[in-house]
């Protein structure tokens, strides 16, 4: 959790803007808060280098831009979602599933009551990305079953694969965030006996065989990574995949259906969609 | 009852790349806003689009609901993009760093329509050719 932040703030005209940011584009920023005729850059601070405020106002004014300096400060990372976090209601998936933050977790005894406190993690159920997934998950694993949750967030859907019956689950993330929080949720729901959790990236994970995967990602991770998903799970296996827009599910399913996956289901929520794959029966 | 708009931001953020890293963390953060819905939401509606930085307009309300709108990317980085130059010229009325054919320009003109204040794709291109000549890149033909 050691990442800090530099924050640098710059005053300038709204309608200079544009050209400014030609210039900031070639330096490793992450984003920048606009305010009125103010912008807050921000960089990460090991990207960050001494001169930069000097060298970035300087280039402004060359190019003519009316750039004052108007402060530089570091940030500590914290939980920026701290206060969202602390208002959160549970959500009721369906009869069975719930997931609720631990000091609402009495109030429930669903089959399937998830307790899940969220720290700057993603999957809480407030989003349908979630909620389609464990609806997805709570057909597709059986009892003794081994599956893999990719990028597992707070560790909703590994918990949940747990309390379905599988006897081991690999969680894993690349964000510190979620780990920590992962883990705190597993023992909440005391499966830490049956979900192992990793700090590992995507493309340096080695995916153990299982009987199922679940991906609630992106269509840019998705894509990519498909076929290494196809190795892993066995033969007649299943593959879950959400954090899909609706518009972008025959692009996602193209890489499973050229490696022989079938669609056994989709589920559509507003604009998102989750799918279902089968792997084929004999490896191709 | 309707839930009413308490205020808007705007940030410039990444294609496909947003975290809960400053700005998106503290600006969702300091509104009690669940900032890593919007992370989800924007990496998956942006992510066709890499390399870019991309204006956001978020609208929050007063039940910690939010909406945003993706705008053009900014004409200096597509024009950036589209001449392949580094960045623009520092002394842009006598170091020329590139050039930038009207096929190109009408391109972007196409792109930012939406978000300048043109009625017409013609005052667009001019208003991008303006962009251009600032950064130092001469407009060919």
């Amino acid at each position: 959790m050691a990442t800090r932040y530099v924050l640098l703030t710059l005053s300038l005209p709204e309608e200079e803007m544009d050209l400014a940011l030609g210039v900031l584009s070639g330096y490793p920023l992450i984003g920048i808060e606009q305010g009125t005729d103010e912008f807050t850059i921000c960089f990460e601070q090991n990207d960050w280098q001494a001169d930069y405020a000097e060298t970035i106002v300087a280039e402004m004014i060359d190019m003519g831009l009316s750039v004052v300096f108007a402060g530089l400060k570091t940030e500590e990372d914290q939980n920026w979602n701290a206060e969202w976090e602390a208002s959160i209601d549970p959500v009721i998936v369906n009869d069975r599933i719930v997931i609720v933050p631990e000091w609402r977790a009495a109030e429930f005894d669903h089959p399937l009551t998830l307790i899940i406190t969220p720290k700057m993690s993603f999957g809480t159920g407030h989003h349908a990305t979630t909620r389609m997934m464990c609806i997805l998950m709570e057909k597709h694993v059986d009892v003794d079953d081994v599956w893999v949750d990719v990028g597992t967030g707070t560790g909703v859907l590994a918990i949940l694969a747990a309390k379905l019956g599988a006897t081991d689950v690999f969680a894993f993330d690349n964000n510190e965030w979620s780990i920590a929080n992962s883990i705190e949720n597993v023992t909440r729901n005391n499966v830490h006996n049956i979900v192992r959790v990793e700090h590992v990236e995507l493309q340096d994970v080695a995916l153990p065989s299982c009987n199922g995967l679940a991906a609630n990602l992106y269509r840019h991770l998705v894509i990519p990574f498909a076929s290494a998903f196809i190795r892993a799970v066995e033969p007649g296996g299943t593959i879950l995949v959400s954090g899909i827009l609706k518009y972008d599910k025959d692009d996602v399913s193209a890489p499973f259906l050229s490696h022989g996956c079938t669609i056994v289901e989709s589920l559509a929520e507003t604009e998102w969609c989750a799918i279902a794959f089968r792997t084929p029966e004999a490896s191709s | 009852m309707a839930k009413k708009v308490m205020g808007t931001f705007k940030l410039q953020l990444k294609a496909g790349e947003a975290t809960m890293a400053p700005p998106v963390g503290p600006a969702f953060g300091q509104r009690g806003l669940p900032g890593m819905e919007f992370v989800k939401q924007f990496n998956a509606k942006s992510a066709k689009q890499p390399g870019m930085i991309l204006p956001v307009l978020v609208t929050f309300f007063s039940d910690k609901s939010f909406t945003f709108e993706i705008k053009s990317p900014p004409a200096s980085i597509l024009l950036i993009k589209a001449t392949g130059v580094a960045k623009g010229s520092a002394q842009s009325n006598r170091d020329k760093v590139g050039k930038v054919t009207r096929a190109q320009l009408a391109e972007i003109a196409k792109i930012k329509m939406q978000d300048l204040n043109c009625h017409t794709e013609e005052s667009a291109v001019k208003m991008i050719a303006g962009t251009a000549r600032s950064m130092g890149i001469t407009v060919d033909g």
